[in-house]
């Protein structure tokens, strides 16, 4: 094969490769393209009120993601009054209204960082108009007060809250963050993935010649 | 020979790329505002050369970078912009006598304007090289010795090995994450000659013996400065996570995801020199990463000291691993098995070129182009002279920053005021001043005190305070007032 035609083969590899890499990234590595905030939808606190959770305790918050990229999810928080040294964890796990899981995420917190918005990553495309539910779970935790209010102040986003299995009239307060993802990056990925490509292919190239030359030798 | 008119832009090009990056990395040298780090480095550089040895041997950096202000401003005296190219330097030798010279003679044109690219482009060496810190040099002094270093190991000429001696010496003496760097490529060239040229290896341990020897002096305070920092030390925590992410992290820019791409193109050029058999590369990738495991293991043994912009130091071997990875040794072009295509080389320059734009952009948009620095070094020759009393409302520390300004004022930081829980009464501050005047400034971004609270205590003891001017210096908003004595 003549050195033009493997090289208009590279060429069209690395092309067909830096589009499938770059599409990779778009739907399995959004995070790494989707870095500037879009919108940010939070309900009116004007009926917040601190409440403790007990130990154990488990809260789920059906919503409905009115964007398509929905970078986090925070709940907002007060400040902690189990003693500064320990740290105490809460988790949030997000699952599709069909029960399929799309992501979880724990915190550590110390109580000294507290009284404010604690976020839980969640860095993925949704479906605008589809049920989603978010469960927190306070596994151990003692003195830990989160922020309620009543369960028609909004966001858009929000359908129903429960503690357990069991509606409530309140509400924590929720705050969603949607991003939107960057082109001019997009095309960045395309070209680092071409790059990779026609690096690997030279190598394969040059490492066909070497085998060629070895028997060629060998004859 | 006569060169052919190729061979002459393979030889100048370099030269151009690494000229038009330095005038970059010189332009945000004319900033006239100072962050702590910065105050710290030209106030210890006022003192004599005992007191700077002293001083730092109190802190927890060597003295060499200190050394060098000081040599700088017996030419002229204490100058803002001097100390800025003076700390640019360095980067500029990297790029240009190293970069365009010394990597352009051995590795060929291509090798050279990737590494001059990937080491001048970066946001990290824009930031790195405006800052009056030592980063600069310690990239330079690590990225010297390990060219001298093989050069050595290639032709064993005793000029290479002496001048890799002081480069690494002056490496050691500049930062302790430079130390572990010298560290990793003494240990990998004693290696590599052990393995291949066994009896050259007594050349490279005495080399470490005279490293040693010249480090000597200075082992005491390092063994001295270790045992405070164990005890306790502003950094408190170190995270997996933030360390795997350093590399990345030094790449960032206003083009937020950038760091990540490149990160992943690096891994990918790891991959590729291991497989191509660039056993050179390979080396340099380990020296970068042996330094940034050492700085992680004393972390977790000791203390921490990890903080990502010390594995700056390192930044030339990473940039030397993947020029020679994806450049291509001139020899190699024209071996039979050798394939360099323009389709990887393009598309990385491409790369370069873009990140080099956003990191360009996001330096002329930061804090260090953009501030008031200029007005307010204006304000205060025009309104400030040595007899008056400087109030400052900030952390006892950033004292500091205004000790670079007014070297010669009072300066009363408003957390040793009683009203703060200090032992100084305010009304013997505001009397002790005779016939200076008194300023209050209070910086918002982390007042201790506050206006209104400082407005009190004043009027307590019959004074009033006057805004006067605002202005915005890197990491702080300032508004000033004058304070008199108000017929209340």
């Amino acid at each position: 094969m003549s050195h033009r035609k493997k090289m208009l083969i590279l060429f069209g590899s690395a092309l067909i490769i830096g589009i499938l890499g770059a599409f990779c990234v778009y739907r399995f590595f959004p995070q790494y393209l989707c870095y500037s905030v879009y919108d940010v939808k939070e309900g009116n606190q004007d009926t917040a009120v601190l409440t403790e959770v007990a130990a154990g305790a488990e809260y789920k918050e059906y919503f409905t993601p009115t964007n398509r990229y929905l970078k986090s999810i925070s709940i907002h928080m007060g400040a902690g009054a189990w003693g500064s040294e320990e740290k105490q964890y809460i988790k949030a796990t997000l699952y599709h209204e069909k029960g399929r899981k799309i992501e979880t995420d724990s915190l550590l917190l110390e109580d000294s960082e507290l009284n404010r918005y604690v976020e839980f990553s969640v860095e993925k495309w949704m479906k605008p108009g589809e049920q989603y539910q978010l469960v927190i779970e306070f596994p151990e935790c003692t003195g830990m007060y989160v922020t309620f209010m009543d369960k028609e102040a909004g966001p858009a986003e929000h359908i129903r809250f429960t503690e357990g299995e069991k509606e409530t009239d309140t509400k924590m307060c929720f705050r969603y963050t949607y991003g939107n993802f960057s082109k001019k990056l997009l095309v960045v990925w395309f070209l680092a993935f071409f790059a990779a490509a026609c690096l690997f292919g030279e190598y394969l190239i040059e490492y066909g010649r070497k085998q060629k030359r070895i028997s060629g030798d060998n004859l | 020979m006569k060169q052919t008119g190729l061979e002459k832009f393979k030889n100048i090009f370099p030269y151009i790329a690494a000229g038009i990056i330095c005038i970059l990395l010189s332009i945000p040298a004319q900033s006239k505002g100072v962050v702590l780090d910065e105050a710290y480095s030209v106030v210890l550089a006022r003192n004599s050369v005992a007191g700077i040895i002293s001083g730092t041997a109190q802190d927890v950096h060597p003295p060499l970078y200190y050394l060098i202000l000081k040599l700088a401003s017996v030419f002229g005296g204490e100058s803002l912009l001097k100390y800025r190219l003076v700390t640019v330097l360095p980067a500029c030798l990297t790029l240009i006598w190293l970069g365009a010279g010394k990597i352009r003679r051995r590795f060929g044109w291509k090798t050279s304007v990737f590494f001059i690219l990937w080491f001048g482009v970066n946001y990290c060496t824009l930031e790195r090289s405006c800052i009056l810190r030592m980063y600069s040099w310690g990239a330079f002094f690590v990225t010297a010795s390990a060219l001298f270093a093989f050069a050595f190991f290639e032709k064993g000429k005793w000029k290479d090995f002496i001048i890799a001696i002081v480069m690494t010496l002056a490496a050691m003496y500049t930062h302790y994450f430079a130390v572990m760097a010298v560290f990793a490529l003494w240990l990998f060239l004693l290696a590599v000659t052990f393995v291949l040229k066994r009896k050259e290896s007594w050349k490279i341990v005495c080399g470490g013996i005279l490293i040693a020897l010249g480090y000597l002096p200075w082992l005491g305070v390092l063994l001295r400065q270790t045992g405070r920092v164990s005890q306790d030390y502003w950094i408190k925590t170190f995270e997996w996570e933030e360390w795997f992410r350093a590399p990345a992290t030094l790449m960032e820019s206003s083009f937020r995801g950038i760091g990540a791409v490149l990160y992943f193109l690096t891994f990918v050029i790891v991959v590729i020199a291991v497989l191509r058999k660039k056993w050179t590369a390979v080396c340099c990738f380990g020296i970068f990463a042996a330094t940034a495991l050492i700085g992680a293991l004393l972390s977790i043994t000791v203390t921490p000291i990890w903080q990502t912009r010390y594995l700056y130091v390192a930044w030339g071997m990473l940039s030397l691993g993947i020029a020679i990875t994806v450049g291509g040794a001139e020899k190699e072009q024209t071996k039979k098995n050798g394939c360099r295509s323009l389709f990887s080389q393009g598309a990385l320059a491409v790369i370069m070129c873009v990140t080099g734009f956003y990191a360009v952009q996001t330096m002329y948009r930061s804090e260090v182009m953009t501030s008031t620095a200029d007005e307010w070094v204006v304000f205060l020759e025009e309104n400030i002279s040595k007899e008056d009393c400087m109030i400052l409302d900030d952390p006892g520390e950033h004292g500091l920053v205004f000790r670079y300004y007014l070297p010669q004022n009072r300066i009363v930081m408003t957390e040793s005021l009683e009203t703060m829980g200090g032992n100084l009464k305010l009304s013997d501050v505001l009397e002790e001043t005779g016939k200076g005047r008194i300023w209050y400034i209070v910086d918002y971004v982390q007042q201790r005190l506050g206006v209104e609270r400082m407005q009190a205590a004043l009027e307590e003891v019959g004074y009033e305070m006057h805004s006067t001017a605002s202005f915005t210096i890197p990491q702080k908003s300032l508004e000033i007032f004058e304070v008199r004595y108000g017929d209340l």
